[in-house]
């Protein structure tokens, strides 16, 4: 891909100091992330993902390396509203209700106007809970949660979106359907995605490129261009060209990207 | 809805018209307050009766236990003298609870926000809690004179140290992920503190609040003990001076209303502010 970067990730690594010890979770991670690109991270369970995320989205400092979001420090991005988080557990706050926490990213920093209420309800309807605008958390289901937590890191539109298994908390079925809504979402604005993800044809479906990356500690194993047509419809999953990404896929996370024999770690992969 | 304080509303019932709204609830208010209210109070009638009868079968002395019916003539007979003299121990009480409290939030604040501070404070914080404030009263009252302010001051004494405690745990004790996210998005510290730090030690505090505002009350009226001539305290030294033990018993029973009265709304305030909170989600 020629397209400018938005997001460099050079030979990171990241060291957890604990009472036990040390705990090296990335070791020498190296990534871009194009503009207006879509790009999953896929790997076993504790194999640096989230931290990955985090890095890129300033929540952590890097042990040694550095993150750029648009040539700057992350911070830098923060500051300016460019970065849209979802996390792995949904984190609303409880006493506000669906749309007041729609709402809550336009009144920090006392950015909020006419445009907002607007807005949050039309951002409602696109995840598909207009209907619960006044209902608070502890009324929702998990997944209905995950997506008040999508709406929210869509309403102030940011141009960078880290999504931390964002799907997770979702039935087969509603997952299915929330991944064409996601594409939906994504194939009309174009934001720069990144997304962790358990599922291998979540992210074939969904990505531009996919990156796979080793068990602990965390290293990328391959990185793998999907070059599917977009737009892509419903049925494409049963498409040989399809099946033969996510086989190759399947294959780098059972090797561990090392080519060796399959580990077993892999069981906690969909 | 900017500001913090709408981060508190409550809502009882989202969907319903708002016509009636708030009839609808205060009586969703009141009726579980009056299920509680009953029980107790039948139990408190049947020991009055048994109090009764047997201080009148035992020929006791009224200078030693009243009789249930003499305590209650004195109380209706004297209605206007207790409620003054209640108002000015709920008035002292209460203005010592609003006192520590405040201070005790804004230390919890300050200490909250960073580790070397609460390790200098909290020794003096600990200091004021292992002082027997009740072994200081005389001497308040020696420093400031007669009136309220020794009670006030007291009762502030009293309330500090556990509404500091949990002040601190509450306020440190948020959503990491909401945390994250409104670091992701630039909030301020000051936006972190009142838009989630703040609710979220809401149910710390009212734990604080239930064991700290009795003790409010008791620490006012001890107080009163010792000077003055005001408040339930002094009523109840000055009664039990003369052996006049229809009106001791009227100043406690008059203590026992507010104390409940105070509890209860302490509940019902709860009840809105942390609605959302998993203790009142439990079914
Ligand atoms: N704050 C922390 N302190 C210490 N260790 C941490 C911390 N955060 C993560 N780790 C460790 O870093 C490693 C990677 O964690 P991470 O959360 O990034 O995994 P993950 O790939 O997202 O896993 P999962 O798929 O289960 O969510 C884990 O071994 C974890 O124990
Ligand atoms: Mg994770």
């Amino acid at each position: 891909m020629s397209l400018p970067h938005h997001v460099t990730v050079e030979s990171i690594v990241k060291r957890f100091t604990a009472k036990g010890g040390d705990l090296l979770a990335l070791d020498n991670v190296t990534l871009d992330v194009c503009d207006g690109e879509f790009l999953s991270i896929i790997g076993v369970s504790g194999c640096g993902k989230t931290t990955l995320l985090r890095l890129m989205g300033g929540l952590e400092t890097p042990t040694a390396g550095k993150v750029l979001v648009k040539g700057s420090e992350p911070r830098e991005a923060q500051r300016h509203k460019q970065i849209g988080f979802v996390f792995q557990d949904p984190s609303l706050l409880p006493w506000r209700t669906v749309q007041q926490n729609v709402l809550l990213p336009l009144q920090v920093n006392r950015q909020q106007d006419a445009a907002g209420h607007p807005r949050a309800q039309a951002i409602l309807s696109t995840v598909g809970l207009e209907e619960f605008a006044q209902y608070y958390p502890h009324q929702l289901s998990g997944g209905m949660k995950q997506r008040v937590a999508l709406a929210r890191s869509l309403v102030f539109d940011p141009s960078l979106l880290l999504m931390d298994e964002p799907l997770g908390a979702l039935d087969e079925l509603t997952r299915s359907a929330m991944r064409y809504e996601l594409l939906r979402i994504w194939e009309a604005s174009r934001k720069t995605v990144v997304m962790v993800t358990h599922s291998i044809a979540e992210a074939v479906l969904l990505s531009d490129r996919v990156a796979v990356m080793t068990p602990r500690p965390g290293r990328i194993a391959d990185i793998i261009a999907i070059d599917l047509p977009r737009p892509r419809k419903p049925g494409i999953e049963r498409e040989p060209a399809f099946l033969d990404y996510v086989e190759r896929i399947q294959r780098l996370l059972m090797t561990g990207g090392h080519g060796g024999p399959a580990t077993g770690r892999t069981t906690a992969l969909r | 809805m900017d500001q913090p304080l709408a981060e508190q509303l409550p809502s009882v019932s989202a969907q319903s018209p708002s016509i009636g709204r708030s009839a609808r609830r205060a009586l969703k208010a009141a009726v579980p307050a009056l299920g509680y209210l009953i029980p107790p109070l039948i139990a408190l009638i049947i020991a009055g009766v048994v109090w009764e009868f047997w201080v009148r079968a035992a020929d006791t002395p009224t200078y030693i236990v009243p009789a249930p019916t003499k305590v209650l003539d004195r109380f209706f007979g004297g209605l206007s003298y207790f409620w003054w003299h209640g108002w000015v121990t709920l008035y002292e009480g209460m203005l010592g609870f609003a006192l520590g409290a405040g201070g005790a939030v804004l230390f919890a604040i300050v200490m909250a926000s960073s580790r070397p501070v609460e390790k200098s404070i909290m020794p003096l914080a600990i200091l004021v809690k292992v002082t027997p404030i009740v072994a200081i009263a005389p001497l308040f009252t020696i420093w400031f004179g007669f009136g309220s302010f020794p009670k006030v001051l007291i009762a502030a004494f009293l309330t500090f140290y556990p509404v500091l405690i949990n002040a601190i745990v509450g306020f440190r004790s948020m959503n990491p992920g909401a945390h994250d996210f409104l670091r992701s998005v630039n909030a301020s510290p000051a936006e972190i503190f009142l838009r989630l730090r703040m609710p979220s030690s809401l149910p710390y505090l009212f734990a604080a609040f239930r064991i700290v505002i009795p003790l409010a009350l008791i620490g006012a009226t001890v107080a009163e003990w010792f000077s003055g001539d005001r408040g339930l305290g002094s009523v109840i030294i000055v009664a039990h001076n003369n052996l006049d033990m229809p009106t001791l018993f009227s100043a406690i029973f008059t203590l026992a209303i507010i104390g409940i009265g105070l509890t209860m709304l302490t509940w019902v305030l709860e009840k809105r502010l942390t609605f959302w909170h998993e203790s009142n989600l439990a079914r």
